[in-house]
């Protein structure tokens, strides 16, 4: 036989699309696009200033390099950041204390619909209100400081916290809330044996995660003067000190992490209910060049900590 | 057969919710403490009562309404006692007054650890008396002696670092004492309100501080009523001559506000893909790529808006374009974020079936895990969507475009009756952005 195969035309062989989904997808393109192009022109950025944004901030960047590491840079930015922490945990506490309770009352399987629906608009409406809105509003009342900053994110967190508490206990089985109310079980009684302990793993993990949002609000709300490590950054770059600003910055930086990495595998050995390997378990397991790569990584962090600790120190007793 | 006799069953316990006791002597004792004028001493030893037994009642023990009255009112009354002392002696602090609060503590952690062992009779209620003889000496250590040693000029003192040692021991000892003693919640229990002592400490929070603060708001010049007509009154939104800076009206920052927004926010989704799909071990077995990568969003996604938003400002300028830069790496950081755990949480299947038939990496991550992930992805870029205009808002407070250097201004010139004004406006706005967008979002996922 000739070998007079017909190379077979895929394209034409593919099936074509229905025209709906094409015609929503340039829907969706071109819905996008406009309101780009429309703001790209609409905001008067000129292609100099766009062309030579990398140069600025590598300029910047290499100004912060090397961050001055000296005691009275440590001495100003350290109990600030502290500041910022004590600041994040004082407003998280008070936003899981009230949300606690509204997060049943915006529950529909706990309270009758329309105050629930009530009850979460007022929460949708907190939540709404940037921590930083909230901070200026507070200022003239509470005063510049770190009460300030612990109200407003106190404030905004019991919004969001309220809102995703409610939500798990929506989410939370009606089995045992109909098991404690068959045995004669009160309102409180269902709430409190049939819901709390289902939902509990879940709403203290929610906690958490708050508070690693709620220490990076609280190093923001420095910039307007309602205390924590803010308001060094901006005197730091106001004053053009740039290596100090490095300083300030990676400090922020590094105990941030720290904070994330620490509060994440709490959540999930709360949500999981087991333990996780440790750092040691983890090292046993790897192999010989990771092992070394790991200690060096690890001497050299707490070096580094005990290094500005050091500087610390040397501010203190100067 | 002797296993049997070790075997008794547990004695009945009445499991009686312990919130009415709680509840009970929190009110009674701030009743007491309004009346007597020394609200926060017994705030705190009620906080930490409950603490205590919430952490018994996470260690499975059932302490009962008794219990949980008996240890309510005796470390409300010990905070009391020690707030007195605190109080009066924090001009001159001997050791005689931390020996005494000491003391006062040391009855409560008798009382505390007598409840303990009715439950547990294997625990040591010396080393618990210890514990809270050592915590009621770090109750006057760290907030009082902390306020002391501030000098002058606000430096603080070279004994902070007693202190601080004090506290780091104290809360070593207490988890020690849990393990002894087998009672977990008490480590836990005991860290976090040692934890919320001290911050409260530092930060000020002090319960009549806040209703005398609370009393200002009347003393407040230019709050209320909202001066709407200012922030929206005069000239004409829909007028593009009316846009300038400088207009009696508020379209023009407003308007930036949202362009802001939607530049960075569209630019941030986009070079989230990429980036997310990097740092999700399915579809990166390359471990350099991937571990740069998750570092990179590890570290990126630390830094917050304004802190973005006034580096940029620093290096490209005042202007929209700061602005544009800050939020597109705050949108990148938390878009990568999110949708990289989506991708970790992807079904392999279709990638294995697509590896199988000899594909590539790359078509096989496009045909098999894109179309999966992607009905999430655009739920999450809808939500940055709404953060990130919630974030266009204040980003212009450290000069980086938008609406936020109106608010900025006027905050300066004490004309808050206008912030208000303009806060009640952009609240309005982001909520009705944020209603359409949940309605998208919950049709999509």
């Amino acid at each position: 036989m000739t070998a007079a195969t017909v190379t077979p035309d895929l394209a034409s062989l593919r099936p074509r699309q229905p025209l709906a989904p094409r015609l929503a997808r340039w829907g969706i393109a071109v819905a996008i696009v406009i309101p780009v192009v429309w703001s790209a022109l609409g905001l008067q950025i000129s292609w100099e200033q766009v062309r030579s944004a990398p140069s600025d901030m590598w300029a910047i960047f290499t100004a912060m390099f090397p961050p001055e590491v000296s005691p009275e840079v440590v001495e100003r930015a350290l109990p600030k950041l502290m500041e910022s922490l004590w600041i994040a945990w004082v407003g998280t506490l008070i936003g899981a204390f009230f949300s606690f309770f509204l997060a049943f009352a915006a529950a529909t399987n706990v309270t009758p619909g329309w105050l629930a629906w009530s009850i979460r608009q007022i929460l949708n409406a907190i939540r709404a209100v940037p921590e930083l809105m909230l901070a200026m509003i507070l200022i003239p009342v509470t005063g510049l400081g770190a009460l300030t900053g612990a109200l407003a994110i106190g404030i905004h967190s019991i919004g969001t916290l309220g809102k995703l508490s409610s939500e798990v206990i929506e989410g939370s089985d009606a089995g045992p809330v109909e098991a404690v109310a068959s045995v004669g079980g009160t309102k409180v009684q269902q709430m409190r044996f049939g819901i709390v302990p289902q939902v509990m793993p879940n709403i203290v993990a929610y906690w958490l995660y708050r508070f690693e949002i709620n220490i990076r609000a609280s190093a923001v709300l420095g910039m307007i003067g309602a205390g924590g490590i803010g308001a060094e950054i901006v005197a730091q770059l106001l004053f053009r000190d740039f290596r100090r600003a490095g300083t300030v910055l990676l400090l922020t930086v590094v105990v941030v992490l720290a904070v994330d990495l620490i509060s994440a595998r709490v959540r999930r050995r709360i949500i999981t209910g087991r333990a996780e390997r440790g750092p040691l378990q983890a090292l046993r397991s790897m192999n010989w060049w990771r092992r070394v790569l790991m200690v060096a990584v690890a001497v050299a962090a707490i070096s580094a900590l005990a290094f500005v600790l050091f500087q610390f120190q040397q501010a203190l007793v100067a | 057969m002797s296993e049997v006799a070790v075997m008794r069953p547990a004695p009945p316990r009445r499991a009686i919710s312990l919130m009415p006791a709680l509840a009970v002597t929190t009110s009674a004792m701030a009743l007491v403490g309004v009346v007597a004028g020394a609200f926060d001493g017994f705030f705190w030893g009620a906080l930490l009562a409950a603490a205590l037994v919430l952490g018994l009642r996470m260690a499975g023990e059932r302490p009962t309404s008794l219990d949980g009255l008996a240890i309510g009112s005796t470390l409300a009354i010990a905070g009391w006692l020690t707030n007195r002392f605190l109080l009066d002696a924090v001009e001159l602090l001997t050791p005689w007054v931390a020996v005494e609060v000491a003391a006062v503590w040391m009855v409560a952690g008798g009382l505390v650890a007598w409840v303990v062992r009715r439950h547990r009779p294997s625990s040591n209620p010396a080393a618990l008396m210890a514990m809270w003889g050592l915590s009621g000496l770090a109750v006057v250590a760290m907030p009082g002696v902390l306020e002391r040693l501030t000098v002058e000029d606000g430096k603080l003192g070279a004994a902070t670092f007693v202190i601080a040692g004090i506290a780091i021991a104290l809360v070593a000892g207490s988890a020690t004492l849990a393990a002894v003693t087998g009672v977990r919640g008490i480590g836990i229990g005991g860290a976090v309100f040692i934890l919320t002592w001290f911050a409260g400490a530092r930060v000020g929070f002090t319960l009549t501080g806040l209703v005398d603060n609370f009393a200002n708001i009347a003393n407040i010049p230019n709050f209320w009523p909202p001066d709407f007509s200012w922030a929206i009154g005069e000239g004409v939104w829909w007028n593009p001559v009316s846009w300038d800076f400088g207009s009696p009206t508020l379209a023009n920052p407003l308007i930036e506000t949202f362009q802001i927004g939607i530049i960075a926010s569209v630019l941030g989704c986009l070079v989230a893909l990429p980036v997310a799909f990097m740092a999700s071990r399915i579809t990166t077995p390359n471990t350099p790529t991937y571990v740069a990568n998750k570092g990179f969003m590890n570290v990126i996604r630390t830094i917050p808006d304004l802190f973005w938003a006034i580096l940029f400002r620093t290096g490209v300028g005042v202007g929209p374009l700061a602005g544009v830069l800050a939020l597109f790496f705050f949108s990148l950081a938390i878009m990568s974020k999110l949708f990289s755990e989506t991708v970790d949480s992807v079904d392999t299947g279709p990638l294995e079936a697509a590896k199988a038939t000899g594909s590539t990496h790359f078509p096989a991550v496009r045909s098999s895990v894109l179309p999966e992930v992607l009905p999430n992805y655009v739920a999450y870029a809808l939500y940055i969507f709404e953060l990130t205009i919630r974030a266009s808002v204040v980003i212009g407070l450290v000069g980086a475009g938008g609406i936020g250097r109106v608010i900025e201004a006027q905050r300066g010139f004490f004309q808050f009756d206008r912030v208000f004004a303009i806060v009640i406006v952009m609240l309005v706005i982001v909520f009705v952005i944020e209603q359409v967008s949940v309605y998208f979002r919950r049709r999509l996922v």
